[in-house]
């Protein structure tokens, strides 16, 4: 008798497919990688594989007997890739406790470069250019190279004239100046256009001064504001606008009389001292920023004499306007407690690393 | 300007408890700013004005004597170090420091027994007193002072000094005289200008009289001459030299301290000639060609025809308005004198004075403007005053040649223009009370304004807009609202735009940015050489540090990298954005310099590390910050071509790129690299140092608006790529020779390594490995394309005979 004829002995069979599982179950118990499950689990489930081979027999059952086998080749699969996420699962909770386990001394530095960092007079003129324009100015720049006309003659200065000696001046060849003042800009900017005009001007400006308080080139920010009807309210209110933004709110703006001879009136300003708050006293004391006076000088303004839109060609009856000036050294100062102006200029970067 | 405070209460009418803190801060707020207020005589306490009852020798020393007196109280004897001849006799009134009285320096004096006599305190020398510079003996007082009084507040020692900064516009305020007015007017009091001294009036002798001729009257407006004969020279009387001393001024003589006092008084410069040293009529001219001068300071001076001289028959004696001369001077010989009161040119005045460095309170005074109205009491006052403390007397009437009449000016002040500029409303009536008490008359001119006669004082009154600062400033610029203006600019893009992107961005990267002076020391342009070494120069520069505008920011960064490196900071990362100043060709100098603004950056030691240090920057760590920041400045694929075949001074041959933008020969934006050695050397650097610099202005003002492309929807695949190449193909020579295959898919180059390494690389080799990347936009390329197309891209390599590919 052929045995290939004789119908496989089905308990036989069934007990050859329960006994698979559990020995795939000691074959991967040994077994660490993925790899190697998933080697062992193609040997058992493959198609070739051990499962496979024992079911070969399957079609030369009766078909009465073959669901009862079905069933425990299914068991023993279900068997087998039960074992397999088991055992995957317990190897990738022991990866993770030992990647859980590294430490690192967060308290080492960090990698890389820092930010570099703008230089406080940057930061100031940049604030200040803010402040106006919300209030609708523009940013003009000029030449540091300038002419007499432009820096002096325009501005209601003629040769000669005392207030000169206001602003030592340094002289180029070819019959030019250093600009004094960023004044110019007001003239360049009238003469090429129309009122009305809303600009801030900043920039460096040149006086023959080189001691501890001056510096021979020094940042300043000029403003011009010309229009129908501007009277000396809109200009402290303007100022004031720029002390509550600047300095902080509620404080106080004066203006005292002076004179430049392109404005008339011309005022001195102060804002009160955020320090003390006005007071002049800070912690029971003379307060060490406004020495006491509760004021910290801020800058000059004024109206614009006609004479300068005289020279610019405005009609001085049809518009007026305000202008200002203040410095930005001095104002970085104040802002970010400065004491030594030449640090400015002397390029230290530990100083400098500080305005980030 | 120096005010003495009790000077000042004579002159005007102030309550006694008006202060010297309370007057300072009202001028302050009306325009004349105090910027200190000077407390005098506070270091002498307790010194009494004693009267001499006796003096007689003391008994075991020569040199000492013993003086008895009383100040009010019981009589004392104190032991005085002069001799007994030297001192007053009986009823003389002295300066005596009791037991407890302070001198200045600090000196408390006690009782003390001298040579075996008991002294209370002692007599005190003007030195002693801190009132002179010489110690001729014990200082005797006039007999006419009160005894038993504090000597400090009797002589005017206990004052208080105000030091008011008055602006250019205010020759007004250069006196008491123009203070008092100010204060009477802020204070609702009155003051007055003291009349001339009630004294001796002369003839005059025969040939004593001298001629004034005002020459040119543009120069010499209004010129008055008095003569004092019968003088004596001394000194002043004490109270007269402390005041001159509380103001600043030094006390020489009576002869040339009472033109000084009285022009601290009046504000008019006056001048003394010794009148037998003068020889014939005077007349006031413009300096002749060729002319000069021996000026009072004793030094010979040449003058220019614009110059304004007093001259007698042997030529010029006083420079006008600056300075006299030494062959006219008064001196202790002196018995006559001819007072000088006059006005000159201001601009004149102020050329001469410059010109020549002499600046004295008079030139200082006559360039903003003396009054020539008030010249006839000036002069009179100054020489009833001379005559007074000189002993002397006025000779005849004085000459007073006014060729010149000034006039006040009249000048309108509208309701309308003082509401529309002050931005509020004050009434009429009010703003003429204001301006009357600063001598500003006015009559109303119909219902809205005011015609306003303006005294010759006040030069700086000639407009509406004038008039309304004086009415403001006198009701108070406190009284004005604040309003913000009405209307809206429109904000427009910031012309430092560019700058400032090109800021943010290098500091992003990590570097500091400096602001270094826009002039530069000579030296610094002429190392960087070529057309940066000519610079615009400065013709009165401060020092050697500024002589010549920048041509570039190079030494400026190598001088900031310099001064870390001295300070112990080695590694240096710095940027500076601002113009440069470029001077125009020889013919072409009409036209302004040009001033291109630049951004550069300067970069020294090591890259930033961690932990252990790390390498050193070189070219590639500059080429990052280039590249990021021509990328802020939307160049997004700029240019780098060797600097080598277009030498730059500044950059090491082999290690600099010229910057291009888009294309090679595109716009030159900037330069890259290594900084040449030779330059460092120059400049005195002992480091490598990597610069770059790019054209601001070049790269244009306008942000390039993105446009945006959706991420590729299919994968790409990559093929690597390793050759040996000839060490002079660069890797953008290789890039176009891949690129040189044309093949569409062929999306991205990326050099991944160049090697040199000569044990492994063939002489005159490198080693190059690319990464190729191939991808297309509609669909997933099979292996099959990509190899294909791969294959012809390699053919186009190998196209270059130096090539070889290695497996």
């Amino acid at each position: 008798m052929s045995s290939g004829e004789q119908a496989p002995n089905v308990a036989a069979l069934i007990g050859d497919l329960d006994r698979l599982a559990g020995a795939f179950a000691d074959e991967i118990g040994a077994l660490a990688t993925e790899q190697e499950i998933r080697l062992a689990q193609a040997r058992y489930l493959g198609k070739k594989g051990r499962v496979s081979e024992l079911m070969k027999a399957l079609g030369r059952l009766p078909p009465e007997e073959r669901p009862a086998v079905g069933e425990a080749a299914n068991r023993a699969k279900a068997s087998i890739e039960g074992a397999v996420a088991t055992r995957l699962a317990a190897l990738d909770e022991a990866d993770l406790a030992a990647d859980l386990a590294r430490v690192v001394d967060v308290t080492l530095p960090a990698r890389g470069a820092a930010l570099g960092t703008l230089h406080p007079l940057t930061l100031v003129r940049r604030e200040i250019e803010g402040i106006f324009l919300g209030l609708g100015f523009e940013v003009r720049t000029g030449p540091w190279v300038e002419t007499e006309w432009n820096n002096f003659d325009a501005l209601n200065t003629p040769p000669d004239h005392p207030a000169r000696d206001m602003q030592d001046t340094f002289f180029v060849e070819g019959g030019r100046i250093l600009r004094s003042h960023t004044s110019p800009v007001q003239i360049r900017t009238m003469l090429s256009e129309p009122p009305p005009i809303r600009i801030v001007a900043p920039g460096n400006v040149f006086r023959r001064d080189d001691d501890a308080t001056h510096t021979p080139m020094f940042p300043q920010m000029e403003g011009l504001l010309v229009d129908k009807g501007v009277s000396f309210a809109d200009l402290k209110g303007t100022l004031l606008y720029f002390v509550h933004r600047f300095f902080g709110p509620n404080l106080g703006v004066r203006l005292r009389p002076s004179y430049f001879p392109f404005t008339e009136p011309s005022a001195e300003v102060d804002a009160a001292c955020y320090l003390c708050a006005g007071s002049g006293l800070s912690a029971g004391r003379s307060c060490r920023l406004c020495k006491g006076s509760g004021w910290i000088e801020i800058g000059g303004a004024g109206m614009v004499h006609p004479n300068v839109f005289r020279a610019v060609g405005y009609d001085p009856q049809a518009v007026s306007g305000f202008a200002f000036g203040m410095g930005l050294s001095r104002m970085a100062m104040l802002k970010f407690e400065v004491d030594d102006l030449r640090s400015f200029y002397e390029h230290d970067v530990r100083f400098l690393a500080q305005f980030r | 300007m120096k005010i003495s405070f009790n000077w000042l209460r004579e002159l005007c009418d102030l309550k006694p408890g008006v202060t010297a803190d309370s007057v300072a801060g009202k001028l302050t707020l009306a325009g004349l700013e105090v910027e200190s207020i000077e407390r005098r005589g506070r270091d002498l306490t307790g010194v009494l004005v004693a009267e001499v009852r006796a003096v007689r020798p003391h008994p075991s020393a020569e040199k000492l004597s013993i003086v008895r007196l009383a100040a009010g109280g019981a009589e004392e004897e104190v032991v005085c170090g002069a001799p007994a001849s030297t001192l007053p006799p009986a009823g003389g009134r002295v300066a005596w420091a009791p037991p407890g009285a302070t001198l200045p320096g600090g000196r408390k004096l006690d009782q003390r027994e001298i040579r075996g006599v008991m002294s209370p305190g002692m007599l005190c020398s003007e030195v002693e007193l801190g009132l002179g510079e010489s110690g001729d003996g014990i200082l005797i007082l006039p007999p006419e002072t009160p005894v038993g009084v504090d000597l400090a507040r009797q002589v005017g020692l206990l004052d208080e000094v105000l030091e008011v900064n008055v602006t250019p516009n205010r020759p007004d305020a250069l006196s008491h005289a123009g203070i008092a007015r100010e204060v009477a007017a802020l204070y609702e009091t009155s003051w007055r200008l003291p009349p001339p001294d009630e004294v001796l009036q002369a003839p005059l002798a025969q040939g004593r009289g001298i001629d004034v001729e005002i020459r040119d009257p543009s120069a010499c407006p209004r010129y008055a001459a008095r003569i004092i004969t019968g003088l004596r020279a001394s000194r002043s009387p004490l109270a007269l030299r402390v005041r001159l001393g509380a103001c600043g001024v030094r006390a020489i003589s009576n002869l040339v301290d009472v033109t000084n006092y009285v022009m601290l008084e009046t504000g008019h410069p006056l001048h003394a000639f010794d009148l037998d040293r003068l020889q014939g009529g005077i007349a006031v001219r413009r300096a002749g060609r060729g002319e000069r001068m021996k000026t009072l300071d004793g030094i010979d001076r040449p003058l220019q025809e614009n110059d304004i001289v007093i001259a007698d028959a042997r030529g010029a004696i006083a420079l006008g308005g600056v300075m006299g001369g030494a062959d006219s001077e008064v001196s202790a010989s002196t018995t006559a004198v001819l007072l000088e009161a006059a006005t000159f040119d201001p601009r004149a005045v102020r050329r001469t004075s410059k010109r020549l460095g002499l600046r004295s309170e008079a030139s200082h005074r006559f360039e903003r403007g003396v009054d020539a109205e008030g010249i006839a009491h000036a002069s009179r006052r100054a020489a009833a005053m001379l005559a007074r403390l000189g002993g002397g007397a006025l000779a005849g009437e004085g000459i007073d040649r006014y060729p010149v009449q000034q006039h006040p000016r009249r000048v309108t002040l509208s309701f309308g223009g003082l509401s529309r500029l002050a931005g509020f409303e004050i009434p009429l009536s009010q703003a003429a009370e204001k301006l009357a008490a600063i001598g500003i008359a006015s009559v109303p001119d119909g219902d809205d304004k005011l015609a306003a006669t303006v005294p010759t004082f006040r030069p700086d009154v000639t407009i509406e807009e004038d008039l309304v600062e004086e009415v403001m400033r006198l009701v108070g610029y406190d009284r004005a609202p604040a309003r913000l203006p009405q209307g809206s600019g429109a904000p427009a893009t910031s012309p430092d735009a560019p700058a400032d992107r090109a800021r943010d961005a290098l500091a992003a990267l990590g570097l500091s940015e400096i602001i270094s002076w826009g002039f530069v020391p000579r030296a610094w342009l002429a190392a960087l050489g070529g057309e940066l070494e000519s610079g615009v120069a400065v013709k009165n520069p401060i020092s050697a540090d500024y002589e010549v505008m920048r041509t570039s920011l190079l030494p400026g960064l190598v001088d900031a990298a310099k001064r870390n490196l001295a300070r112990s900071v080695p590694d240096i990362g710095l940027f500076e954005v601002g113009p440069v100043i470029k001077k125009r060709a020889a013919d072409d100098q009409k036209e302004p310099p040009t001033e291109p603004l630049a951004a550069a950056a300067l970069l020294v030691g090591r890259r930033p590390g961690w932990l252990k240090p790390e390498a050193a920057c070189d070219f590639f760590d500059i080429k990052r910050i280039a590249r990021e920041v021509l990328r802020a400045l939307g160049i997004a694929d700029p240019v780098f071509t060797p600097a080598g075949r277009t030498p730059s001074s500044l950059l090491h041959p082999g290690a600099g790129a010229e910057i291009h933008a888009g294309v090679a020969g595109g716009p030159l934006v900037g330069q890259v690299g290594e900084v040449h050695p030779r330059l460092l050397r120059k400049l005195g650097l002992g480091a490598r140092a990597f610069y770059l610099e790019v054209a601001l202005d070049a790269v244009g003002g306008e942000r390039r608006p993105v446009r945006s492309v959706a991420p590729p929807r299919f994968p790409a695949s990559s093929r690597d790529l390793s050759f040996w190449i000839d060490v002079e193909v660069s890797a953008d020579e290789q890039r176009a020779l891949m690129l040189s295959a044309s093949e569409p898919i062929l999306r991205d180059l990326a050099v991944l390594e160049d090697y040199r390494d000569a044990h492994t690389v063939p002489a005159g080799k490198k080693g190059m490995l690319w990464t190729l990347t191939y991808r297309a936009d509609e669909r997933t390329l099979t292996d099959a394309e990509v190899d294909a197309a791969h294959a012809r891209v390699v053919a186009a390599l190998k196209s270059a005979p130096s090539v070889a590919i290695r497996q």
